[in-house]
C-alpha cells in the first residue's frame, strides 16, 4: 500500500523516534485516526517541551491519513516549540496529507519541507 | 435521507448504533468503507468519506455526547454507485454550527482544535446540520461514475 492508499484496510499508526545530529525526528506511518490521535499528542509533547530540543522534525512521508485531532497534537507541539523559540518542521507529506494541511491552512504556520536534508539544514 | 429532505426518516437505509466511545465509533466507518470499496469509489472519495466520518464521529462522541458512556451514536447510511449519504446523530443537546469559529482566521489559526467541520465541508459535496445540531448529514457523489 502506498501513502494515501488503502484506507479501508488501514495500517495502524506507528510512531518511531530517532535522532540525527542531535535533532529528534519523529517518524509517523500508517493512519492517525480518531482513537489514536491522543497518543500522537502525548508522544510529541515531551519533545516539544524539552529545553534541550532546538528543532523537532516530524517525518510524514509514510503517513497515510490524519484527522483534525491528530493535527491538533501537531499544532500543540508547534505552540510549545514556538513558545520557547524552538523550531518544528514537517517532512515529506504525501499529496493527500499535504492537501489536508493546505485546506486547514496549517501550511501557513507550519514549515513543510520536501525531504529530511532540507528540514535539517534550512534556515 | 434523500436530497432536499435532510434528516427525513426513510425506510430502506441501513442503521448502526454504537456506544459512545472512539473505539466503538470505528465500527460504522469500517462497515461503510467496505461498501464504498465494493461500489468502486476512487481513492480520493474513499479518503474523503473516511475523513468526514472520523470528524463526525469524534464530534458526536466528544462534543455532542460529551464523552458520556451511557449515550449512543446513531448512524444511518446509503451507499450506491451514485452517492454515499450518511446521517450521524448523537444524543446530546445540539449546537449552532455557525457559532463555531473559523479556524483559518488569524486569531484562530494556531488553535489545536476546531478544524473538523471545515474538513468535512472541504471534502464532501454536502454537509448539513439538522435537529438543532444533534445530527449531521454527509453526502459524497461518485464523480468517476458521473464522468
Amino acid at each position: 500500500m502506498t501513502a494515501g492508499g488503502d484506507f479501508a484496510g488501514q495500517r495502524p499508526l506507528q510512531i518511531e523516534m530517532r535522532r540525527e545530529a542531535d535533532v529528534p525526528i519523529v517518524a509517523l506511518s500508517g493512519s492517525c485516526t480518531m482513537e489514536q490521535s491522543m497518543r500522537l499528542g502525548e508522544e510529541l509533547a515531551p519533545l516539544a517541551g524539552d529545553p534541550a530540543v532546538k528543532m523537532l522534525i516530524i517525518d510524514l512521508h509514510d503517513l497515510d491519513f490524519i484527522e483534525s485531532s491528530g493535527l491538533g497534537g501537531v499544532i500543540a507541539a508547534y505552540l510549545k516549540c514556538r513558545k520557547r523559540g524552538a523550531d518544528l518542521r514537517l517532512v515529506g507529506p504525501a499529496p493527500a496529507i499535504r492537501r489536508v494541511l493546505e485546506i486547514t491552512q496549517l501550511d501557513k504556520i507550519l514549515r513543510i519541507c520536501d525531504n529530511l536534508e532540507t528540514a535539517m539544514t534550512a534556515r | 435521507m434523500g436530497r432536499g429532505h435532510a434528516c427525513d426518516e426513510v425506510s430502506g437505509v441501513k442503521e448502526i448504533v454504537v456506544p459512545n466511545d472512539l473505539v466503538s465509533a470505528k465500527r460504522p466507518e469500517e462497515v461503510i468503507l467496505a461498501e464504498v470499496s465494493n461500489c468502486g469509489y476512487d481513492e480520493s472519495a474513499t479518503f474523503a468519506i473516511k475523513l468526514a466520518l472520523e470528524e463526525a464521529m469524534t464530534n458526536a462522541v466528544r462534543h455532542g455526547n460529551r464523552s458520556d458512556p451511557s449515550k449512543r451514536i446513531h448512524i444511518r447510511y446509503i451507499v450506491n454507485f451514485e452517492r454515499i449519504e450518511i446521517l450521524v446523530r448523537d444524543e446530546g443537546t445540539g449546537f449552532v454550527p455557525d457559532a463555531v469559529p473559523d479556524p483559518t482566521l488569524p486569531e484562530n489559526i494556531d488553535r489545536p482544535n476546531g478544524r473538523g467541520i471545515m474538513l468535512m465541508r472541504a471534502y464532501l459535496d454536502e454537509v448539513e446540520y439538522c435537529e438543532g445540531g444533534r445530527a449531521v448529514r454527509l453526502v459524497k457523489l461518485n464523480r468517476s461514475e458521473a464522468g
